[in-house]
């Protein structure tokens, strides 16, 4: 087989220890079996970090990746991947950014950026075709994420591409992420930690050359198809007008709007921070990302007190993590929060899970004064958030703890700290709470990067189905939707909105696959792809924690304990062994053990035979 | 005499536009090749979008300081451009009083907007109606 567009055909390779830059030859069997993204970024990691390594050490490995279909003439197609081991987990972490950086990468001629090493002296890495090169960055560290894009633009202009961290990054804070754009954020895993422990600052690709497609009038005319149809959809207009902020209110009827870390599906405030309101009165601008047709981005200005004046840019995540999580009704300290968290390079997800954590921990009497340095963490204080904002990524007193994300923090306190940190294998959960929703909480477990709701956004079909439905098929629907969120959206690189929001068919992504590279892939064949990115991931989870046990595929606690309390659903909480019997399903329909490990059967099936040794050197007994 | 204007209320900065363009006049996705650009710009009161297009302004000086004829205006007051006549001396570049004609990132010759003949295809591609011919 032999592809005749998408790829590029070369990775560059950058060694920030040595400085030295190279290029590579795109395997092309990688390419074929891995596809793009994250499959190029776990084959890659699981092949060459050694185990056991510390993820904020020069051993580690930063993977920037894009997929065939990145920057083509495919609806919001402008993703790039961001994959490293996690400091925050442990384990296998990734995330995706919308950002012209995506499309610039191919322009200068890679599919991918391998980082190696770590600098002595902070540097940028600045590519073109024809010029790799690491430059100083002394005048942009202890910069704002986006003070420092505005810095790069006046040298470079407006038409590069960037990856910047800001503070957090540089202090090693755990919960930080990767921005681009003046606000576009992804890696939640802590990425931005390791770009901050190389000493790297930015990435900044200015590229010119074509990105070569195998069919490009079929695809022109698959991309016009597309765009009607998203254009004729009944939830068209709804969707450019308030994007994913539309959620707060869904949420808030289906009762899995966070609120209180995690105590309550429903929030009383919960209209004052949604998307109505947001659309009627803080909406000045739409932002989409790179080649996107229905943009979700959300510009808004903050109108009154103390705040009014202050932009952001608002989504579903953010807005209901450092809103209602943390007790906050206010849309303008909501807007100030996200602008913070986007130049201090936090994530805001993890952020406002972190803070309404301490919250939660004040309020139950674990931590009082003495702890915070005198902050009284009161839920709904936006001041008190924004001082913890500040402090977690300078880590200064309080914040250096809080720094270190729910899980850390919760094993200092330790017992009832434990139940309610809410995080599944250390990554902080987005927002959904699951009291009542025990496919979302087994999406959430079983997610591959930890609780993000990437591969996890299994609520709407939940509810379909029956929220207290516990069946072999929910795990089997789980599975479809992790093969196409986790799979063909996180490999080819491009966004799921598009379907997921407005229906554009799976068939119309292999067809224009198919349309880029020239092969002749099916759906089943995706699929299967998708299937064996998930087994290495899992296998390299199973690698660095020196085997495997159910209890890390489980939610926390206090959705098991403590009942809401609040809404239509009161009194509601999730069963042990309904949750037991959907992760066993689970387990069987991956070819799983009932530990959670992949069979040597499944393993094989899907040309990872090399996983097996590996895992048997560590001691994991295999089936 | 009509030409491309934009809306930056209506602009989403998703450079949909110039993918419509390079495919248009090249065949080929690249986005530097375009002769519509568009970018998102930081202000400390927020972002805002930006596109910069030929005016098909009336003096058009570019044409006035192409040397061997490659840049023209048409009876539509539209600018063509006649690659075989080219000499890639840029004058033309430097002559517009707006920077509206870019470089072409690997062949010595200008991108300027030559409206598609009278229909542009950035027009009808950009998904927003950020873009008007009038």
């Amino acid at each position: 087989m032999d592809f005749k567009g998408g790829w590029i055909g070369k990775i560059l390779r950058v060694d920030l220890t040595s400085g030295k830059i190279r290029e590579q030859e795109l395997d092309k069997d990688l390419a074929l079996n891995f596809i793009g993204g994250r499959g190029f970024a776990i084959k890659i990691l699981w092949d060459e970090l050694p185990r056991g390594i510390d993820p904020l050490s020069p051993q580690n490995k930063l993977i920037i990746a894009t997929g065939p279909v990145t920057g083509t003439l495919v609806p919001s197609s402008g993703k790039i991947v961001i994959a490293s081991k996690s400091p925050l987990t442990g384990g296998y972490g990734d995330g995706n950014i919308g950002s012209l950086i995506s499309a610039k990468l191919k322009m200068c001629g890679y599919d991918a950026i391998v980082i190696e090493g770590a600098s002595p002296k902070p540097v940028y890495l600045y590519v073109t075709p024809g010029t790799v090169e690491l430059r100083d960055a002394g005048h942009l560290w202890g910069k704002g994420a986006i003070d420092s894009d505005v810095a790069l633009r006046e040298d470079y202009g407006h038409d590069i591409g960037t990856l910047i961290i800001g503070p957090a990054g540089e202090n090693l804070v755990k919960i930080s992420t990767v921005i681009s754009e003046f606000g576009r954020a992804g890696g939640r895993p802590g990425m931005g930690a390791v770009f901050g422990f190389k000493k790297l600052k930015a990435i900044v690709c200015d590229g010119w050359k074509d990105i070569p497609v195998a069919d490009i009038e079929k695809l022109a005319e698959l991309f016009r198809e597309a765009v009607d149809f998203l254009k004729k959809s009944p939830a068209y207009e709804k969707w450019i007008h308030q994007g994913t902020m539309m959620t707060i209110e869904w949420s808030q009827e289906a009762s899995v709007l966070p609120a209180f870390n995690f105590s309550e599906g429903v929030f009383d405030g919960y209209s004052k921070i949604g998307g109505e309101t947001m659309d009627k009165e803080y909406k000045v601008l739409r932002r989409g990302c790179l080649f996107c047709p229905m943009p979700c981005g959300n510009v808004c200005i903050a109108r009154r007190g103390k705040y009014a004046g202050s932009w952001g840019e608002l989504d579903y995540e953010n807005v209901a993590m450092m809103g209602s999580n943390i007790g906050v009704d206010s849309m303008d300290a909501v807007v100030k929060m996200n602008f913070m968290a986007d130049q201090l390079g936090l994530d805001a997800i993890s952020t406002g899970s972190v803070i309404g954590f301490a919250m939660n921990l004040y309020s139950e009497g674990i931590i009082s004064e003495k702890d915070t340095g005198g902050l009284k963490l009161e839920y709904g204080n936006p001041d008190v958030a924004l001082s913890l904002m500040e402090m977690v990524a300078y880590r200064k007193g309080f914040g250096d703890l809080l720094a270190e994300g729910v899980k850390r923090v919760a094993e200092k306190y330790g017992g009832r700290a434990l139940e309610i940190a809410m995080h599944v294998k250390g990554l902080e959960i987005s927002a959904y709470d699951c009291h009542a929703a025990p496919g979302m909480a087994l999406a959430y477990g079983t997610s591959p990067i930890g609780a993000h709701h990437k591969d996890a956004w299994f609520i709407a079909w939940e509810l379909k189905m029956g929220r207290d439905l516990i069946s072999r098929e929910k795990a089997e629907r789980l599975i479809e939707m992790q093969r196409i969120r986790g799979g063909i959206f996180e490999t080819f690189t491009v966004c799921r909105l598009p379907w997921i929001e407005l229906g554009l068919e799976l068939d119309y992504y292999v067809k224009a696959f198919n349309a880029v590279t020239g092969l002749d892939y099916t759906l089943e064949d995706h699929y299967k792809v998708a299937d064996r990115i998930y087994h290495l991931i899992r296998a390299f989870w199973i690698r660095e924690y020196g085997g495997w046990s159910k209890t890390y595929d489980y939610p926390p606690e206090k959705w098991f304990k403590d009942p809401l309390s609040k809404g239509p659903l009161a009194g509601r909480k999730l069963d042990k062994e309904k949750y037991d019997k959907l992760l066993m399903y689970y387990y069987e329909t991956r070819g799983w053990d009932e530990n959670g490990i992949p069979k040597k059967d499944t393993l094989k099936s899907y040309g990872l035979d090399y996983v097996i040794p590996e895992l048997e050197k560590i001691g994991v007994k295999l089936k | 005499m009509s030409r491309v204007i934009f809306h930056p209320d209506k602009c989403s900065g998703c450079h949909i536009c110039e993918e419509a363009c390079s495919f248009q006049h090249f065949g080929v996705i690249n986005i530097s090749k375009s002769r519509i650009r568009v970018s998102t710009r930081f202000s400390p009161e927020g972002v805002f979008h930006e596109a910069k297009v030929c005016l098909q302004c009336e003096g058009a000086p570019c044409t006035r300081v192409c040397p061997t004829g490659a840049l023209q205006k048409n009876e539509d007051g539209h600018l063509v451009f006649n690659e075989d006549k080219c000499i890639g001396c840029m004058l033309c570049a430097k002559a517009c009083p707006y920077g509206l004609i870019f470089k072409h990132p690997e062949l010595k010759i200008p991108l300027v907007c030559d409206m598609c003949g009278g229909d542009p295809l950035c027009v009808k591609w950009c998904p927003m109606g950020a873009l008007e011919v009038r």
